[in-house]
């Protein structure tokens, strides 16, 4: 998007604040996983000589196929010239899932590996289970480009999500069907409880300040009813933020007025030429 | 149905004008009777005047009911207000009396009809089959609601909040003058999304030929492209223009504020040789007109401006039941409806749900609120409010000042936010001894008042939140009980005519409950 960088933000007027912000995170999380925030899930093989450099407590996620479908999360606890341990679980002494690899024997277990750079694993106090399975179909169908595996090796937090929570959680659920595939945005971007309590890619939470996490690479702020975003507008974590304001806000006046006045009294503004900008969608942005 | 919604974005405008004669007649009138030398607005009975005359046009100028249409008292109070000043114009042979007579009869004349030309014209283009959508104001939704209802069960009646939501039709009906909807600064801008975000893939709008109207959208981001506005960022976009026009900011009804803050005034100091100057203290106030008037007089209602917010009724939300929302006085404005208690307002109805809460303590416990105030009062009146204050500051009592003082004088106030400024006052008064006990048993009202709050909020929701919202627009009031099981005393909703731009000092009593005539 244009000259986006960490400090930008980004202010749509809209005709409805629907399922926008969820379309974006979409666009957004394709984009994370062809970053450098996850390798993504590679065979062990092709991702072995990366992790024997990794710093010990770097978060990684294993998907083991050889039992079925499996997906471990933990730090990097011990690395040898052959095997690798995770730590999924605080407490001392308690077992830590293994793998044992050795190209030249033909010990290839059948598993992918995806390492999240830059953050470390804090391991919880007990064993976390996920309860629900990912909807592989889904995620296939939206991140088929990329890696749809992928987004299970992204780490916890990557998008938030801000206004209305009760609405933008419903919404997250809204059933729908795309090429005999179904199912809904929460699958897609991995929200609470989609896969596991613990799993929670994309953050949805109300307009508090209090609420909002710090370490999330992209914020989308939505004005909806009985929400009023202005109370956020100092808030900054130095990573880019959108705002969607719909025309048929009561409050679309004031706000409007309010980034307009950021727009002019700052330096450096966003150009947008290369976007296809869908009809009744004003778009404008600025370096914070 | 978000497909649909995205893909209307760029609707249709279809601009359909009217010609009738025996109305484009009055506005000539109108012009004519403006031309006479002696009629200027600087002067009460000309402003007075015109502004019954513009309130008429423009009214009739933007509702699609018939001439005829009675539900709108409004329109029968101008009417009888012309009448009163014509009979002045004749006895004291003002030069213009034969003009302002004409348009008397005229407008007499077009009460009578039945026609609706607007209403009439559209209608007979529109298809029973497809989603139609009009678009109601307060004056026009009981009739397009009944009229809709005889057509079509595909048709339906929306006032511009109900079609906050995503809602989508094919076609959608605009009667009258887009300033309308937009004109003063008091309306709500944010209903540019009628046409910005539109629900149809047509809009009709449909007006009087003579009446040029245009309006281009203001709430647009800065460093957006103009290929990705609505409209495509052209100025101007909907000017209808026509030979011989006006353009409806001529005659858009205009109140003489003056005039009002002198009735104000009056009221005022008819109030003080009534009622003794203890209970008169005087508080910063936003004044509302009310479209309801009483013997002739307007009556007005007052929010205090001190940050405290006001009860509205309307269907905020769009879902087509009443919504009871808080606004601060700032964000009332025409088209809400303002909450007042008009039946056993002698005392707060917080009051007295408040000693319900505190059962048979309650007269002891009020008992002991007016000991502090009597003892508070008496200390003030000895040494003067001037010297009160400066002795409290000096004591500690920091938020003292003339305002706050009076105020822990009167009945209402509880106690100070601060206990140590309830002791520096308790002090100050001569009843250190039991200002402990006091504050206890202060605490005890205040917390019963909180409670009460809450339940009172639970009271209005369950009184309003399922009353559909036609029951409402078209009414310059609404009354209701509060309470089926017991005597809280009946609340009106008043519909807002106009606001006064200007605060005006009014006594704190008029504040709190009931409308003033002026």
């Amino acid at each position: 998007m244009g000259n986006t960088s960490e400090d930008s933000r980004v202010v749509l007027l809209t005709p409805t604040e629907k399922i926008i912000p969820f379309l974006i995170s979409i666009g957004a999380m394709k984009t994370f996983l062809t970053s450098d925030v996850s390798t993504g899930f590679l065979p062990i093989k092709d991702v072995w000589e990366q992790l024997k450099v990794t710093p010990l407590g770097t978060e990684i996620h294993v998907i083991d196929k050889t039992k079925g479908f499996i997906h471990y999360k933990g730090g990097l606890s011990s690395i040898s010239t052959n095997s690798f341990f995770l730590k999924t679980v605080e407490k001392d002494g308690s077992l830590e899932p293994g793998w044992y690899y050795s190209y030249e024997e033909g010990a290839i277990p059948d598993i992918d590996v995806s390492i999240v750079n830059n953050i470390e694993f804090s391991a919880p106090e007990r064993a976390l289970v996920d309860q629900g399975e990912p909807n592989l179909n889904l995620l296939g169908e939206f991140y088929g480009e990329s890696d749809p595996m992928g987004v299970l090796g992204l780490p916890n937090n990557l998008i938030q999500i801000i206004g209305n929570k009760n609405t933008l959680t419903m919404e997250s659920y809204l059933n729908f069907s795309i090429e005999n595939v179904s199912g809904n945005f929460s699958d897609i971007l991995i929200t609470k409880n989609s896969i596991g309590r613990n799993r929670e890619l994309t953050h949805l939470t109300a307009a508090k300040e209090e609420n909002l996490k710090k370490e999330v690479n992209l914020s989308i702020f939505v004005q909806g009813k009985n929400t009023n975003i202005s109370n956020l507008l100092d808030w900054t974590n130095n990573f880019p933020q959108i705002f969607i304001i719909p025309r048929t806000s009561r409050q679309s006046y004031d706000l409007v007025e309010m980034f307009n006045d950021e727009y002019l009294s700052r330096e450096e503004t966003l150009d947008f030429l290369d976007l296809n900008v869908p009809k009744g969608c004003e778009i404008m942005g600025y370096k914070i | 149905m978000l497909d649909i919604l995205w893909e209307i974005q760029n609707p249709e405008i279809i601009e359909r004008k009217i010609a009738f004669e025996r109305f484009e007649e009055l506005h000539i009138l109108r012009r004519e009777l403006l031309k006479q030398e002696d009629v200027v607005r600087t002067e009460e009975f000309w402003d007075n005047t015109i502004y019954s005359i513009n309130s008429i046009l423009w009214t009739w100028s933007n509702v699609p009911n018939p001439f005829s249409y009675q539900d709108d008292k409004t329109i029968e109070d101008h009417i009888s207000n012309l009448q009163s000043q014509l009979n002045k114009a004749i006895e004291y042979e003002y030069g213009a009396r034969n003009h302002l007579e004409s348009i008397l009869n005229n407008i007499r004349v077009l009460r009578k009809t039945h026609e609706s030309p607007l209403f009439d014209s559209v209608i007979e283009h529109l298809d029973p089959k497809r989603k139609v959508c009009f678009l109601a104001t307060a004056k026009s939704y009981d009739f397009l609601f009944n009229q809709a209802k005889n057509i079509s069960n595909k048709w339906n009646v929306k006032t511009p909040n109900q079609l906050r939501e995503d809602l989508i039709y094919d076609e959608l009906i605009f009667f009258g003058q887009f300033n309308n909807l937009f004109y003063g600064k008091f309306s709500d801008p944010t209903l540019e999304f009628l046409f910005t975000a539109t629900k149809a893939r047509k809009i009709y709008w449909t007006h009087y030929k003579w009446i040029t109207s245009n309006w281009k959208p203001q709430i647009t981001l800065s460093g957006s492209r103009d290929e990705h506005k609505p409209f495509e960022g052209k100025k101007d976009i909907f000017i209808s223009e026509g030979k011989s026009s006006i353009t409806d900011l001529d005659f858009v009804p205009k109140i003489d504020e003056q005039r009002f803050v002198n009735l104000i005034n009056i009221s005022i100091s008819k109030d003080e040789d009534k009622s003794s100057s203890d209970t008169n203290e005087l508080e910063e106030a936003y004044c509302f007109l009310l479209s309801e008037k009483r013997q002739d007089k307007s009556l007005a209602a007052f929010v205090s401006s001190d940050g405290n917010k006001a009860l509205a009724i309307s269907d905020f939300d769009g879902d087509g039941t009443l919504d009871i929302w808080k606004f601060l006085p700032n964000e009332l404005g025409k088209g809400m409806y303002i909450l007042r208690r008009t039946q056993g307002a002698g005392r707060d109805v917080i009051e007295v749900i408040a000693d319900k809460h505190l059962g048979t303590n309650a007269e002891y416990l009020r008992s002991r609120q007016l000991q502090w105030k009597r003892s508070l009062s008496e200390k003030v009146n000895s040494i003067g409010l001037e010297q009160s204050v400066k002795q409290l500051k000096k004591m500690g009592c920091t938020p003292a000042n003339r305002a706050n003082l009076k105020r822990w004088m009167s009945s209402s106030s509880i106690r100070t936010r601060k206990q140590s400024h309830f002791y520096f006052l308790m002090e100050f008064s001569g009843i250190k001894d039991i200002a402990n006990e006091l504050w206890s048993d202060m605490q005890k009202i205040n917390a019963a008042h909180s409670t009460a709050g809450f339940e009172l909020d639970s009271l209005l929701k369950n009184k309003i939140e399922d009353i559909s919202a036609g029951e409402l627009f078209g009414h310059t009031s609404y009354e209701f009980k509060l309470s089926d099981d017991e005597n809280l005393g009946a609340l009106t909703a008043f519909a807002i005519e106009e606001r006064l731009e200007s605060l005006v000092e009014v006594p704190s009593s008029w504040t709190h409950w009931g409308v003033r005539e002026l």
